[in-house]
């Protein structure tokens, strides 16, 4: 494609050079890797799901990856509601996305969690009970669900 | 002159630290079919576990998948996801 500069995949941006003092705990100053593209949230532990919105978007930069989801669904029952479908797999420590969502129970405020060398996890809920997120049944309005946030990918 | 779209795979094998789990990146690649001039690339990406169902991916992956995963990685990674704490 004319206009722009190719890096060779196997050649990083090295900022070795770069002014300033050296943070504690560096462990690299190489950049590999860039990319944006979308995946596809899809929900488990769910009844008689279907979607009409099912979008994932992704943007990654190094080893750190930023997604954003929107699904919106109808399902008719839930046991403990999970997501599949993340573009990378995480690294070695878990991470939790917080979620914004209409049409379902009042006073719960989803959290997305995964754990280690994983693309996929549950809904949590961040209340006073705590636990995992068992949504009650759509009916025939639609639950918007909304989130988005960074998590650490697995080197290749 | 028309556009046609195109699907070529890139697959990533994570290290088995990671349990070999297969990277996929799909790029929908849109080309005038008559020069080849590439018009626009869009990627989607998924991710494959060590005993997932395979049987909708295009062979390549699906070669790749066959080969990193030996039963020994399979049952690993099923431990593995067996003793992760349920809660954050």
């Amino acid at each position: 494609m004319s206009g722009f500069n190719t890096l060779a995949d196997t050649i990083p941006i090295d900022f070795s050079g770069q002014s300033g003092a050296t943070a504690a705990g560096m462990t690299a100053e190489q950049l590999d890797h860039y990319e944006t593209g979308a995946w596809t949230p899809a929900l488990t532990g769910v009844t008689s799901i279907t979607y009409s919105t099912q979008v994932g978007l992704y943007t990654r930069i190094g080893n750190i990856v930023e997604v954003k989801f929107r699904i919106i669904s109808t399902f008719t029952q839930s046991t403990i509601l999970t997501m599949s479908g993340l573009p990378f797999a995480s690294g070695d420590s878990g991470f939790a996305i917080p979620v914004s969502y209409q049409n379902c129970e009042s006073g719960v405020v989803p959290t997305f969690y995964s754990g280690s060398s994983s693309a996929s996890g549950n809904f949590y809920e961040l209340n006073a009970a705590g636990g995992n997120w068992v949504p009650p049944s759509t009916g025939g309005t639609p639950l918007y669900l909304v989130g988005g946030g960074t998590y650490t990918v697995q080197d290749v | 002159m028309a556009l046609v779209e195109v699907f070529e795979y890139k697959t990533e094998v994570l290290p088995i630290s990671a349990f070999h789990q297969v990277q996929v990146r799909r790029s929908n690649i849109t080309k005038d079919d008559a020069s080849g001039e590439v018009k626009a690339t869009t990627f989607h990406r998924h991710v494959l576990a060590p005993g997932d169902d395979i049987s909708g991916e295009v062979a390549e992956v699906q070669a790749v998948c066959n080969a990193a995963w030996t039963d020994e990685v399979v049952a690993a990674y099923q431990a593995f996801t067996a003793a992760q704490a349920p809660s954050p």
